[in-house]
């Protein structure tokens, strides 16, 4: 028996090593993903290397880009795979260790820097900056190839409350708001997460925020090293709503005319699109608390080339009709400029409905490093001190 | 031990190099052995390989957690079980999801098997009137999608502190508290509804084949009819109960939709939706060394289910001769029992297709006006203001196409694994007391224990290029490159749900009587000919419950194939996922809807003719 585990075992360890493709900067340099070429040029050669794109998306509007793409650009055909972002990323990975290279474009969300540090600075995915489209995009956003922005923040049911009712971190501690929020559930996605670790950053923040708050400044218990961890673990304590998903969090803030007890929901600010679709009872207000304490982090719909994709035209041509193009206004941007989405590009349109004015938004300083450092640490304290 | 030193005492009389050719010959020809033979072969690269993996995984640092503790990817880690562990986070990402997930799981089973049994004792062996309509309605709840279930368990219980809206009971006037809504209470109910179908086929398949004559014998010799329940009907059925009691056990042990549902708002987390956390995180290999733990659990319980098993001797009841069955009548209980059956069947079954079908019907959701009802989402010609122009189903073109995918998924991938779940059961049920029979029993059982994701990301890896081997210089392929075919997806689908047809396999198999074979072998019948003239058409009645078992659970399946399946071969749960990833809600509530009534209409024309054939078979 011992002899047959062994022999197993070696099977699986020959069979399990099999040749590892190594990325390099080189194939991505002679595909010509640091040039900025015609979008004539790119389109005949796009054509010429088979006229596809296999394209993995992360929400249902990547597929509107791609009917549109196919109608501008005739002859060219879309395969659009609709995964989460983690099957995306498995299903990537696993193909690209076996040297498959079925995807040419992946358009996930980065929020914790997970796929700038293991993908991009690893050579698995590329940036491609056009530089008649990112010349004017802020260069700190430039590490990845992001299109459009989405922050996370505090929803309220505006049939309840005239204006926003928060105005500190520190309100959501206190006993009249015990069991009356909502937030994505920190052991599903990266948002919470995030936030926590932006908060632990700004700590003296924080602190300073608690003595304006509560009169007196801020007793740490032992298993809290600062005011940042002291707001996780008394918020945790303070009977918060966990949601598995940003639709169900605009649907427990407004979902329905007539709602008697609605809590306020931290979610993804794309979702106030609801409020004009749906006709949610929405309403936001990030700047409105009272201290300099930023309110919500910035996070990416990003757009990647894959490393040695079989249709790097194809690719490089979709990446500029999702960016809507040198001017912006192009079509393929046009699905994602919804309330709360803001676009990257200074030229291109917001949504024409009433949304918080991006600049006045207070933002934790964007830092995908630090994010990725720290996301575990922070998670297991989240873990350990969870209701 | 008898045995061994007759055969010691005869070594004298035979040569040996003639025992041994004998022996070999045996061996060789035997059919039990090359059944175990190809079993323990097919099942070692499909379910032993991708465990093996796992298990090194656990071990292995990963490139992301090596610049994280500031290793070097892939060296030798206790890392990942120490956090479990021994951590700040044990606490509550092992030991209290793990409570929880026991907790649950036990009473599920219990509460499964005491209904699924009683139904189908009602079923099988009862007066009980309207019988086609209760064996049809009784089998609904399993072909609707759990998720439903918690949905429509939610609209009705809901408190308005979670959810925003109020549930149906609130609405009304009665106050909810919060355990009947969310936590331990909500999913027992919702998973037990779900599953107790698992423990009424089983045991109504098994009640059904009980020769008569032997509860018969029992009248003889004037038993009372309570004493004739304990001491003759209930140790029959004994191993199909306890076959859906592992069934429903390690199902809800695994089972992630409804828990998280449910359970999450109120933080209420069990081991299946930590291990999708860990997932859902990225954290790979933690999710490998839970589910590790799940397996171990698993194989936990069915060793101690062979030790029951196996001390006991196990019945054969589809004797030589058959009888017709005699039914026991309710008497004054009758009319209570078809009332409390017909309630309990309405909350289970009208309540979910209810709020699936009114929501489909709805142009905004959450808008309960009349005039906000439309069939635009069913056969509308799509209009630019809504979805962009997304056509109702019926008349998109795309859904005809992925309906045929998914029945041809379902289909191939269920005849096989029901086929092959016969097969291994015939192994199991006739090598229980053999080393041989035990592995592959535990062997088959592993693929369930596998989160399906994990499960499925394995197989891409696996399948991703051929493996060949050069053997004095030929090239043999051990392995084709299934990549993004459709085989892939039959394979993957058919091995993961080789423990449920497996189970229902040898809970079949077991009841064969090993002397209708011998018989058959006697009278010169060869292994293909006993199979095909005597196990087969004896076990078709098992045969149909187990391939609408699978066909049901496949129909279903998302988790398993969403990495592996390509726009060409999308499939219908898949198609009602990427409506929900759109926000087109509505879409998605018709695809599930659809699935419902496909599936059920599939059933129907089979319980039609497995009735037929029943009646002509015994």
């Amino acid at each position: 028996m011992k002899k047959l585990l062994s022999l197993l075992l070696a099977f699986c360890l020959i069979l399990g090593c099999s040749a590892v493709v190594f990325a390099d900067d080189q194939w991505a340099e002679e595909n010509g993903l640091n040039k900025t070429e015609s979008v004539e040029e790119l389109y005949a050669a796009a054509l010429a290397e088979g006229g596809v794109v296999n394209l993995y998306g992360c929400t249902g509007r990547d597929e509107t880009v791609a009917k549109s793409f196919e109608a501008a650009y005739p002859g060219m055909t879309v395969n659009f795979y609709d995964l989460g972002i983690n099957e995306m990323l498995e299903k990537f990975s696993r193909e690209y260790e076996a040297g498959i290279h079925t995807a040419d474009v992946l358009q996930p969300k980065e929020q914790s820097g997970s796929i700038f540090m293991d993908y991009i600075e690893e050579g698995l995915l590329h940036n491609y900056h056009p530089e008649d489209i990112f010349g004017e995009v802020d260069p700190a956003y430039l590490t990845v190839t992001p299109f459009v922005i989405e922050l996370d923040w505090w929803n309220y049911n505006t049939e309840l409350y005239s204006e926003m009712p928060i105005t500190s971190w520190w309100d959501l501690t206190k006993p009249e708001w015990n069991g009356k929020f909502v937030f994505l559930d920190p052991n599903g996605e990266p948002d919470l997460i995030v936030l926590f670790e932006n908060l632990i950053k700004y700590s003296d923040l924080m602190a300073a925020d608690y003595e304006r708050v509560f009169g007196e400044p801020i007793v740490l218990a032992d298993n809290e090293p600062d005011a940042g961890h002291a707001w996780i673990n008394r918020v945790a304590k303070n009977g918060v709503i966990i949601e598995t998903s940003n639709t169900n969090i605009v649907k427990a803030v407004g979902g329905a005319k007539g709602m008697t007890d609605a809590p306020l929901g931290y979610g993804v600010s794309s979702k106030l699109r609801e409020r004009d679709q749906q006709g949610f009872v929405l309403g936001v207000d990030p700047a409105h608390f009272e201290d300099e304490t930023p309110t919500t982090a910035v996070s990416f719909m990003i757009i990647q080339i894959a490393d040695h994709c079989e249709h790097p035209n194809g690719a490089k041509l979709f990446v500029r009709w999702i960016c809507g193009e040198a001017d912006g206004q192009g079509e393929g941007l046009a699905p994602f400029i919804t309330a709360g989405s803001y676009p990257v590009f200074p030229k291109a349109p917001l949504a024409d409905v009433e949304q918080p004015d991006f600049d006045s938004i207070p933002k934790f300083d964007l830092d995908l490093e630090y994010y990725y450092e720290n996301y575990y640490d922070v998670y297991d304290y989240w873990v350990s001190v969870q209701p | 031990m008898a045995a061994n030193e007759e055969y010691e005492d005869s070594e004298l009389s035979f040569s040996r190099s003639r025992r041994f050719k004998n022996w070999l010959k045996n061996a060789f020809t035997n059919p039990y052995n090359i059944l175990v033979f190809i079993s323990v072969v097919a099942l070692g690269i499909l379910v032993v390989w991708p465990l093996l993996q796992m298990v090194f995984s656990t071990f292995q640092l990963a490139p992301s957690e090596a610049k994280r503790v500031h290793g070097t990817a892939g060296e030798f880690t206790l890392y990942y079980w120490q956090r479990l562990f021994h951590s700040q986070v044990s606490q509550n990402m092992l030991y209290k999801p793990l409570l929880h997930s026991l907790l649950i799981a036990s009473s599920v089973s219990v509460l499964s098997i005491l209904i699924g049994s009683l139904i189908a004792w009602l079923m099988v062996r009862s007066d009980l009137p309207a019988k086609g309509f209760f064996s049809m309605a009784v089998i609904i709840p399993y072909m609707i999608p759990s998720w439903c279930k918690s949905m429509a368990w939610i609209s009705t219980f809901k408190t308005s502190r979670i959810g925003g809206t109020a549930g149906l009971l609130s609405y009304i006037g009665v106050t909810v508290p919060e355990w009947l809504a969310y936590g331990p209470v909500a999913i027992i109910c919702v998973l037990t509804i779900h599953y107790y179908a698992y423990a009424y086929l089983l045991v109504s398949a098994s009640l059904r084949s009980i020769n008569s004559e032997l509860e018969e014998m029992g009248e003889v010799i004037g038993a009372p009819r309570l004493m004739m329940l304990r001491k003759i009907t209930f140790p029959l059925v004994l191993p199909s109960i306890l076959s859906a009691f592992i069934l429903i056990f390690s199902k809800s042990m695994g089972t992630f939709g409804v828990p998280a549902f449910l359970g999450m708002k109120v933080s209420y987390y069990t081991i299946s939706t930590m291990l999708y956390s860990n997932i859902k995180q990225q954290q790979t290999n933690m999710a490998y060394a839970i589910s590790l733990i799940l397996i171990a659990i698993a194989a936990i319980v069915i060793f101690i289910n062979q030790r029951v098993i196996g001390t006991r001797k196990s019945y054969a009841t589809i004797g030589g001769k058959g009888g017709r069955s005699n039914v026991l009548s309710l008497k004054k209980a009758k009319a209570a029992v078809v009332i409390i059956l017909t309630l309990f069947l309405a909350a289970a079954v009208i309540m979910p297709i209810g709020t699936l079908i009114l929501q489909s019907l709805m142009l905004k959701l959450g808008d309960f006006s009349f005039e906000n009802l439309t069939l635009h989402y069913w056969i509308g010609k799509g209009t630019p203001d809504i979805f962009n122009s997304e056509p109702g189903v019926l008349v998109n073109p795309q859904f005809y196409q992925v309906l045929g995918n998914s029945l041809k998924l379902v289909v191939i991938a269920s005849l096989i694994a029901t086929f092959c779940g016969q097969m291994i059961g015939y192994v199991n049920s006739r090598g229980r007391h053999l080393f041989s029979g035990r592995l592959v029993e535990q062997l088959v059982f592993i693929p369930y224990l596998i989160p399906s994701i994990a499960f499925g990301a394995m197989y891409l890896s696996m399948f991703s290029k051929a493996r060949t081997v050069t053997v004095f210089g030929k090239v043999i392929t051990l392995m084709p490159s299934l990549y993004g075919t459709f085989a892939l997806l039959v394979l993957v689908t058919a091995v993961k749900n080789l423990p449920f047809s497996s189970r229902s396999g040898t809970a079949n198999m077991l009841q064969i009587s090993t002397e209708l074979e011998e018989a058959a072998h006697m009278s010169g019948a060869n292994f293909l000919t006993r199979m095909a003239r005597v196990i087969l058409p004896l076990s078709k009645n098992g045969f149909m419950s187990g391939l609408m078992l699978i066909f049901m659970a496949v129909m279903k399946e998302l988790d398993l194939l969403v990495i592996l399946i390509s726009p060409k071969t999308q499939t219908l749960p898949y198609m009602a996922y990427s409506y929900t990833s759109g926000g087109m809600d509505q879409y998605s509530n018709v695809v599930a809807t659809l699935m419902f009534l496909i599936v059920f209409l599939i059933y129907w024309i089979a319980n039609k003719f497995f009735n037929a054939d029943i009646s002509q078979g015994f």
